[in-house]
């Protein structure tokens, strides 16, 4: 009877298995990159009608993206409801599981991935080794001038105004800070305030709009408050919500908007000026396997009643002009960083950022 | 039938023990030229915070160790050896944690003991009046509290095992000369069960020093850095240092060739430990008198505190929009809305399912087997190199996960055989991920077989084949159903390699729940996890009927 159940555990184990059919065919020799240069030349007419026709050979685009899973799939539902014959196989993680993703495979000449998306300022490394291809499209005319690319490599897809986050049940009216220089009151020292661990965008920010010496001054001052550190935004959030902290020093305006209409005790000061992130970006994989889809969902994405519109109600910052933002600032100053200048620091950026706040403080 | 075992143990376990030594000599990642050189070393070991981790990684391990294995062993003799009243639900509660993923747990363990937003805290600072809390979930001991109650159905499942293949026939000798029941527990059970409880210990503290999401989640936000946090420090930023992560690895393998050099001295004389005979060894239940009832009482309300309040803690996230204390305002909040989006708005979470479903089921079988036939080898031929072979099973135990998925994406990247962005490489990863369990239980169960059945069948004209599956494979059964359950359900719950390997296509649970805690999508994951839990306990309830249909139950 015994041997019975073995040799029916190890029939199922095997029976469960008949997955070859999942192995992936490596992308053909020529750059996606080139492919779509070769249309540019074209009319935007009969451009649109070979990338539809190479789309549809094609048949699905492979994206990698990075950002919260929710909002990714009502992008991806739009796509789909514009271009139903496209299939999207879609890889969520963090922007640093996606980038580095990317680059494992790329070095391991193992090209599946069509369309990137992480945020820019995590790009660098792609961006070295060549693993992202130029592609421009039709869009970028539109998009604001700040957040472009001038290499042609990175589409910005939004960004995000940062914000201080509190808990209205533990924060008094008198109480909440207006600027960043409140959070250095003394009220605020011993674990009151939280910092994520990957903050880099804000410390950008930080350095920009104070100037590199007061910013590190301030940003040294403010990890002698002892800060509880966390990795996630939106998590970070909800954790402000319980009460676990009081005050988050960087939050996403759009988390907190969400987090405030479901009723958490939850509010934000914007600052003036106002730090916006480098923004998310798409890129083409230089070795897409199916460029046209990849060319489309850009484009889609890019698109000022498409994917920007989408964004624009996640609470976001679409990045096409034609796009208004519908969450209102008030009348502050926008501080966002500009990629030429800011790209090639990111290295000593982190460093500093490291060097002061670090995975120790507490 | 034993070369290819051999032939496949060596494979699984040496690919990747050699690609992570290559990678830690190498100066670039594979794929790229580069010099072999020791700067991954002295980068690694210069570093005077590194010596810092790994004396919070022993502390941390060996206290989570002692919390699981004593625990374990005293509920595993309660249910297994005693009269105590409610053993099954007693068993169930022990067990019931093991479907939990730890990142769960631990995310319910810092709602409830958190200086600020513990429930537990805040309805202790009540009670006593005071302003101060209590507890700390964010310290070593919060760590060891939470990993430890994480590791100790692990220790149970293998000390019962061990309990139930147990020759009852000594212990009753020591009640009939005159012996208490505790001081027969003490002088005659338990050093019977010293290689079981050996081996559980073993388990336990490797399972400690490369433990994860606690030390993540609780140990990092402070500043309590173990080594496998160090390791993810050295991944986590791309382009991935694989060398220096090999580095920081190397210090495991050395902790654990120690460890097994004390395992193997230890159980050196297998014969010692043969407690199972033709004679017949149904254990017998030892009478706990009156006491038997407070017993029950004391033990229910604990695993009721240690396993279920977290869990309730998790429905309650659920089904509420945010997470919150639970009050007036969040009760008229809660509704299924989370469970609503998992079923509708997800995709992906069918997928991810059916696929841990397939993982989990093929690799418990696989290992199972494997480890079965390798076990058998060890213990019982003469074959020269046997003794490296049981060594090579235990290799994989000394890397950690999120190294085991490194190397195996290197390699398969490297060598394009198509199984990279599949299942396959995932079940290849579970298989040498959990080729060390699998063999140390059922090395265990083997040491505790006579072989005197297996001669007589031999003397009966059985062949190898038939002896090994009509004989010694059903002999076999409490631990290799053990352990089968162990790989199937942590199959379910393992993240730091899947979190590597998986595409688009082989997502699996744990790395869905990982992305949405990335995002802090709380609530959303609360129910993912909630139904995990109820699927994760449906198959161990098909699992325990298949037991009983088979009769295993007796054994």
């Amino acid at each position: 009877m015994r041997a019975r159940l073995f040799s029916f555990l190890l029939g199922i184990g095997i029976g469960f298995f008949p997955l070859l059919s999942m192995v992936e065919v490596p992308a053909s020799a020529k750059d996606a990159a080139d492919v779509l240069a070769e249309l540019k030349q074209l009319s935007p007419s009969e451009r649109k009608r070979q990338l539809l026709a190479g789309a549809r050979k094609e048949g699905k685009v492979v994206y990698y993206g990075s950002g919260n899973v929710r909002d990714n799939q009502e992008l991806i539902r739009g796509f789909k409801k514009s271009y139903p014959f496209i299939e999207v196989e879609y890889s969520g993680g963090g922007g640093s599981r996606v980038v580095q993703r990317t680059h494992t495979e790329f070095v391991a000449k193992h090209y599946v991935v069509d369309v990137v998306n992480a945020n820019a300022f995590r790009m660098p490394t792609l961006l070295k080794l060549g693993v992202l291809g130029k592609y421009e499209s039709p869009h970028q005319r539109d998009l604001a001038k700040e957040l472009v690319d001038p290499k042609g490599v990175l589409s910005p897809l939004y960004t995000t105004a940062i914000a201080i986050g509190y808990n209205t049940a533990q924060v008094k009216p008198q109480q909440v800070p207006k600027s960043y220089s409140d959070l250095l009151k003394i009220e605020w020292k011993g674990r009151k305030m939280a910092l994520d661990t990957e903050a880099h965008s804000w410390f950008m920010g930080i350095l920009g709009t104070m100037g590199e010496k007061k910013g590190l001054q301030y940003a040294r001052r403010l990890a002698a408050q002892e800060l509880i550190r966390r990795r996630g935004h939106t998590l970070m959030a909800q954790l402000l919500a319980v009460g676990e902290y009081v005050i988050q020093v960087e939050a996403y305006l759009h988390v907190l908007i969400g987090l405030k209409q479901k009723g958490a005790p939850v509010n934000y000061v914007i600052t003036d000026p106002v730090i916006l992130r480098p923004p998310s970006a798409l890129a083409l994989a230089k070795k897409a396997p199916h460029p046209h889809a990849a060319a489309l969902f850009i484009d889609y994405m890019l698109g000022p009643d498409e994917g920007q519109e989408i964004i624009a109600g996640q609470d976001r910052w679409p990045s096409n002009r034609k796009t208004p933002p519908k969450v209102d600032l008030g009348d502050v100053r926008i501080w966002a960083p500009v990629l030429d200048e800011w790209l090639p620091k990111q290295a000593e950026v982190l460093g500093k950022f490291d060097e002061i706040f670090g995975a120790r403080a507490r | 039938m034993t070369a290819g075992t051999i032939l496949i143990v060596a494979y699984l376990a040496l690919v990747p023990l050699i690609m992570l030594l290559y990678g830690s000599l190498r100066s670039s990642p594979p794929g790229i030229p580069g010099v072999f050189t020791l700067s991954k070393f002295q980068k690694a070991y210069s570093n005077p915070r590194i010596y810092q981790s790994i004396w919070n990684t022993l502390v941390f391990s060996l206290g989570v160790t002692s919390f699981a294995c004593t625990l374990g062993t005293l509920l595993a003799w309660i249910t297994e050896r005693t009269n105590t009243p409610l053993r099954g639900v007693i068993f169930l509660l022990s067990v019931i944690r093991i479907i939990v993923p730890g990142i769960l747990t631990t995310i319910s363990w810092i709602f409830l003991l958190s200086p600020k937003i513990g429930l537990i805290n805040l309805s202790l600072m009540k009670v006593l009046g005071t302003q101060r809390s209590l507890f700390d979930v964010y310290t070593l001991g919060g760590m060891i509290w939470v990993d430890g109650l994480d590791l100790m159905p692990l220790a149970f499942l293998l000390m019962v095992a061990g309990f139930r293949s147990m020759d009852p026939s000594l212990e009753e000798a020591s009640v009939v000369v005159g012996a208490s029941r505790w001081a027969t527990f003490f002088r005659v059970t338990l050093p019977l069960a010293l290689p079981s409880f050996l081996a559980t210990f073993l388990i336990c503290f490797v399972r400690g020093l490369e433990a994860f999401e606690v030390p993540a989640l609780l140990g990092m936000p402070v500043g309590i850095m173990v080594f496998s946090t160090e390791v993810y420090r050295a991944v986590r930023v791309p382009p991935t240092d694989l060398g220096l992560a090999g580095s920081y690895a190397v210090i495991y393998l050395a902790v654990s060739v120690v460890g097994m050099a004390l395992y193997h001295r230890a159980t050196a004389h297998a014969e010692k430990f043969a407690v199972i005979t033709g004679k017949g060894f149904r254990p017998a239940v030892i009478d706990l008198g009156r006491e038997k009832y407070v017993v029950s009482g004391f033990i229910l309300l604990l695993l009721l505190v240690f396993y279920v309040l977290p869990l309730l803690v998790l429905v309650w996230a659920s089904l509420v929009p945010f997470y919150n204390i639970p009050s007036k305002q969040m009760w008229s909040l809660v509704s299924l809305d989370n469970y609503r989006y998992i079923f509708s708005g997800y995709p992906a979470v069918t997928r991810a399912f059916k696929n841990s479903f397939i993982l989990g089921v093929s690799s418990a079988t696989v290992v199972m087997m494997l480890t079965a036939i390798a076990s058998w080898i060890v213990v019982r031929t003469r074959l020269p190199g046997r003794k490296i072979l049981d060594s090579l099973t235990f290799i994989p135990i000394a890397i950690p996960g999120i190294v085991v998925g490194l190397a195996l994406m290197w390699v398969y990247l490297t060598i394009p055989v198509g199984v990279y962005g599949t299942l396959w490489i995932l079940l290849i990863a579970y298989c040498t991920k959990y080729l060390p369990y699998g063999m140390r239980t059922c090395y265990a169960s083997m040491t505790q077989i006579h072989k005197e059945l297996e001669e007589a069948s031999e003397v009966c004209g059985g062949s190898w084949f038939r002896t090994f599956f009509r004989v010694t494979l059903p002999l076999l059964t409490p631990g290799f159903v053990a352990g089968w359950i162990w790989v199937m359900i942590h199959s379910f719950r393992e993240l730091s390699t899947s979190l590597l390997l998986y595409s688009h296509k082989s997502e699996v649970v744990a790395v869905l729940i990982f992305s949405m805690w990335e995002h802090g999508e709380y609530p959303v994951l609360s129910a993912l996890a909630v139904v995990l839990v109820a699927t994760l306990g449906l198959i161990i309830l098909v699992t325990g009927s298949l037991r009983r249909r088979f009769g295993i139950q007796e054994v």
